[in-house]
């Protein structure tokens, strides 16, 4: 099968979304599924990926069609070993902006851990991270859409158990 | 660990020796450390989500804090008790208040948690290196979060922290880019082997201030060269100059601060071992 054939993918509201075969090759869960098939079962028939929703798997498409000439980064283990990034690139940058909805940035942050994309998945932990720096505790609870389970005694007790790192307050 | 322990010197030869220089470091001008409590859980078990992070693996979800500044990261715990579980079991933030408190200690004191990581904090823990000239390096500079050793740290320029308005003349930058880098709060006390006495201010990083200065004048010549004009103008009407004011830094596991010699020079390389002119 040629690199710019086009391949369908469903997503799991069975949105279907066409890609070219280098692009879903930047993913190594599909990549390896269709080198492990046999081409003829495979071909013409979408592939399920259930587990992301349409919206969520369209940006990650998007993204790996402009990524598609990239080398594929070898998965590693994830973590310290990991160079710690400072900045994306442009078109990067931009393409996080445009997304706008946390909700759908985390949702692309786990579909590209499930699909196994580690350079989109390296980006979207940082962007996410991003948007938290600088946020109070209040501004986050707001942010994240959390709900506050700690009593203030025991808020009080995490504050007197950490007394040692700030002298000054 | 006593150093006189059975352990300690069991494990001597695989160590670095604490050479006990009188440095006057930050960690000797911040209170004794208060032993650590039992590990006992702070709270009961968690009752409400993480919210919209609910749907992200614990391994994603401590890649995400790790990638957090050290003072968000603190705010965090407040968020509820799922939250200050995540950060309290994270590997990495374990790491940090088990061995080196007086790091993440002096980092909040001095207020530079807002733009040093986690993992950033982390990783230079894990290294033994300093990063001008591949020596051990014995000490953390604070400022912005690098390994260095006892040399560099009392010679080398960029390790030495300046008021804003001397970062402002010295790179000829404008007061809102002087005010964007990074800046630590000083706690008075007495510091370096000089034993120079500092008093409360706010100092901005060299480092960040001469890289500042050479990307908005295009190249280190015609910063220079700018500044060396506005010098010449200012002197016309005044006279005078500024003493250097010390770096402070806290160190494994004790830390320092440098004193360089007065820096009335206007020759650098791009921040490596310059010597004043």
């Amino acid at each position: 099968m040629a690199d710019n054939s086009m391949v369908t993918l469903m997503a799991a509201d069975h949105i279907e979304i066409q890609a070219t075969l280098q692009a879903v090759k930047q993913c190594a869960t599909l990549g390896t599924m269709l080198e492990v098939l046999d081409e003829q079962q495979t071909l013409g028939l979408p592939i399920p990926v259930l587990e992301v929703s349409g919206e969520a798997l369209k940006k990650v498409i998007e993204w790996c069609e402009y990524h598609r000439e990239d080398m594929v980064v070898e998965t590693e283990q994830p973590g310290v070993a990991a160079q710690i990034l400072t900045s994306l690139p442009q078109w990067d940058t931009e393409f996080f902006a445009n997304i706008g909805d946390k909700d759908l940035l985390i949702k692309i942050c786990n579909a590209s851990n499930f699909l196994e994309i580690p350079l989109l998945l390296q980006y979207s932990i940082f962007v996410i991270a991003q948007a938290l720096r600088g946020k109070s505790t209040e501004e986050m609870r707001a942010f994240l859409n959390i709900e506050n389970d700690l009593t203030p005694e025991e808020e009080q007790k995490i504050r007197e158990d950490n007394a040692w790192a700030m002298p000054q307050n | 660990m006593e150093e006189d322990s059975p352990v300690a010197r069991a494990f001597h030869k695989f160590t670095y020796p604490r050479l006990r220089l009188n440095d006057h470091t930050l960690d000797d001008n911040l209170p004794v450390f208060q032993p650590q409590r039992d590990n006992d859980r702070s709270h009961a078990l968690p009752t409400a989500s993480i919210g919209v992070l609910d749907i992200l693996p614990p391994e994603l979800l401590a890649e995400i804090l790790c990638q957090l500044d050290l003072r968000t990261l603190l705010d965090f715990r407040y968020v509820n008790r799922r939250a200050a579980d995540l950060v309290n079991y994270l590997p990495q933030y374990k790491g940090i208040t088990t061995h080196a408190r007086n790091a993440l200690r002096g980092i909040l004191s001095i207020e530079t948690g807002r733009w040093i990581t986690c993992a950033a904090l982390y990783e230079k823990l894990c290294t033994p290196v300093c990063e001008q000239c591949g020596d051990f390096g014995g000490y953390l500079y604070l400022l912005t979060c690098k390994r260095v050793c006892f040399l560099c740290l009392s010679r080398n320029p960029i390790y030495l922290p300046l008021p804003p308005g001397r970062a402002s003349r010295k790179f000829g930058l404008q007061r809102q880019i002087v005010e964007r880098l990074p800046r630590m709060k000083a706690i008075p006390g007495t510091y370096s082997p000089n034993e120079k006495k500092v008093a409360k201010c706010t100092l901005v990083d060299y480092e960040s201030a001469l890289h500042a200065g050479v990307a908005l004048h295009g190249s280190l010549d015609a910063m220079l060269k700018r500044v060396s004009d506005a010098e010449v103008m200012r002197n016309s009407r005044t006279t005078g100059g500024l003493l250097p004011s010390p770096a402070f830094c806290a160190s494994l596991p004790s830390g320092l601060v440098s004193l360089a010699s007065p820096y009335a020079c206007y020759t650098y390389g791009p921040g490596l071992g310059v010597e004043p002119s």
